[in-house]
């Protein structure tokens, strides 16, 4: 069966590895040692600090940076046919020096170019972008859609101005004329309501809401009416909590739409027509449990399988999606519905077969 | 009737640390508890499979009140290298009980010492 991992975290082994592709003045900054790139506020408290213990990154980050190394324990590992490339370096956490961030972010989106999508055709990438600056990020997405594997854009999880305000609008139009995909995915600096809590656990607990947070000002500030072609992927947020965001949206919508009359359909049409969430970080279900859930949430379309390599929390295929799914679903689930999101084009190999029998 | 294999050499198995061992097809993990008994686990995590050699041998975590970590029992924990879920290895138990309706027990075999060697049976 064909297989889609839709968050995959490539890296560099270090922050100078950005020099050779960053623009002036920056390069000399970087060169310099003028910034050493992000850190988080947190201890990992997995046994390999972030990452799968037996994936090891050169500057203990918790990414990869050896497409080697990637493709071996990975796509070859699991016979991925295509792994989208998520990153884990977002220069939106820098709150200040947005031009620096800006051209970090572009000088990163030609490291993975070059370094990555070339590699490999199994591939596909994210454009990075510095969403505080929105016209410049609109002009970073204009610039790397020319490549053929860039299939989205990625909006990491801000802690302040959520992403239905109108400020980010340039970004939506840059990624609706380029037919491209927005993702969104967490970060180290995502909040829950009341900030990151006092411990890891609390703050990985949180991820969720962040995230829910997200949906609700995507939604209700008219993002998807305002970009009606526009297709949206929540990634590493889970997929549980989806009914409930939805049936209350929709309620509110019900008893308040007069407020927005703009948003033309209910939330959870628009959730349905153009909205898929990542699966990792499953949550342990029993195969009785996910199908109750994929019935509340009410379409089998919406799901779409992440490993999250190389993350502590990976979700292997095979434990993730239990195969005591209906094929249909688990199909739906593995690719088929990413590949509709992305416009992959994958045999159906198993209709294939059967149709030959 | 269990087979018995012999698998390594006593002294090669030390407290805290993981020895892996081919057996047929699967890896075992040789360990020692800090009173010396032989332990020998599956290598594969009962939750999704992980590759147990790249986890870590470490004690129980016991908070006795807010705020504090008393690690105790030291060396009788196996943490995954993926997600971290903790498996005694008194017990082949996981520290937090499984999903209803879920199997979540590290599979434990019988190991023993003869003359300088390790046996395990399956
Ligand atoms: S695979 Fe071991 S804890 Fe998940």
């Amino acid at each position: 069966m064909p297989l889609i991992d839709t968050d995959v975290h490539e890296g560099f082994a270090g922050i100078k590895d950005l020099v050779p592709y960053i623009k002036a003045p920056y390069k000399d900054w970087l060169a310099q040692g003028a910034w050493r790139g992000f850190s988080q506020p947190f201890a990992y408290t997995s046994p390999g600090n972030g990452n799968r213990a037996d994936v090891q990154n050169e500057d203990g980050s918790a990414s990869v940076s050896d497409p080697a190394m990637l493709k071996r324990d990975l796509l070859d590992e699991y016979n991925v046919t295509k792994a989208v490339l998520t990153g884990y370096f977002y220069p939106t956490g820098l709150k200040m020096q947005y031009d620096f961030a800006s051209a970090m972010a572009s000088a990163y989106n030609d490291m993975v170019a070059e370094k990555w999508l070339s590699s490999d055709p199994r591939f596909a990438g994210s454009i990075q972008v510095n969403a505080r600056a929105p016209e410049a990020a609109a002009r970073e997405i204009d610039r790397m859609a020319a490549h053929p594997q860039m299939v989205q854009v990625m909006l990491p999880i801000v802690d302040d101005i959520a992403y239905g305000h109108p400020y980010y609008r340039p970004i939506f139009a840059a990624a609706e004329r380029n037919d491209l995909v927005v993702a969104f995915h967490h970060t180290v600096f995502a909040q829950g309501p009341y900030g990151m809590g006092l411990h890891y656990i609390e703050r990985h607990s949180l991820i969720p809401l962040a995230i829910q947070g997200q949906v609700i000002s995507l939604i209700l500030n008219g993002v998807f009416d305002e970009f009606e072609k526009l297709r949206f992927i929540i990634l590493e947020g889970g997929f549980s909590w989806l009914p409930h965001t939805l049936w209350r949206m929709d309620r509110e919508y019900r008893q308040g739409r007069v407020e927005v009359p703009w948003i033309k359909k209910l939330p959870s049409q628009h959730a349905h027509e153009r909205l898929k969430l990542a699966t990792q970080p499953t949550e342990d279900m029993t195969t009785d449990q996910l199908l109750k859930v994929i019935d509340l949430i009410g379409t089998e379309d919406l799901l779409v399988f992440a490993t999250d390599y190389p993350h502590f929390d990976f979700d292997d295929p095979d434990a993730a999606i239990p195969r005591s799914l209906p094929d249909g679903l688990r199909q739906k689930i593995l690719w088929k519905n990413a590949a509709d999101l992305y416009g992959f084009d994958i045999p159906d190999q198993h209709n294939r077969a059967t149709a030959a029998e | 009737m269990a087979k018995e294999h012999e698998i390594a050499a006593s002294a090669d198995i030390r407290t805290g640390e993981m020895t892996p061992v081919r057996l047929g097809r699967s890896t075992i993990i040789l360990t020692r508890l800090s009173c010396g008994t032989l332990r020998a686990v599956s290598g594969r995590c009962p939750h999704m499979g992980a590759n147990l050699q790249f986890g870590c041998i470490t004690g129980m975590a016991q908070g006795p009140e807010y705020g504090k970590i008393e690690m105790t029992r030291e060396n009788e924990v196996l943490r995954c290298p993926w997600h971290g879920f903790e498996f005694d290895l008194r017990t082949g138990d996981p520290a937090v009980p499984a999903p209803k309706g879920q199997a979540m027990k590290l599979r434990l075999y019988e190991a023993k010492e003869r003359d300088g060697r390790v046996y395990v049976s399956s």
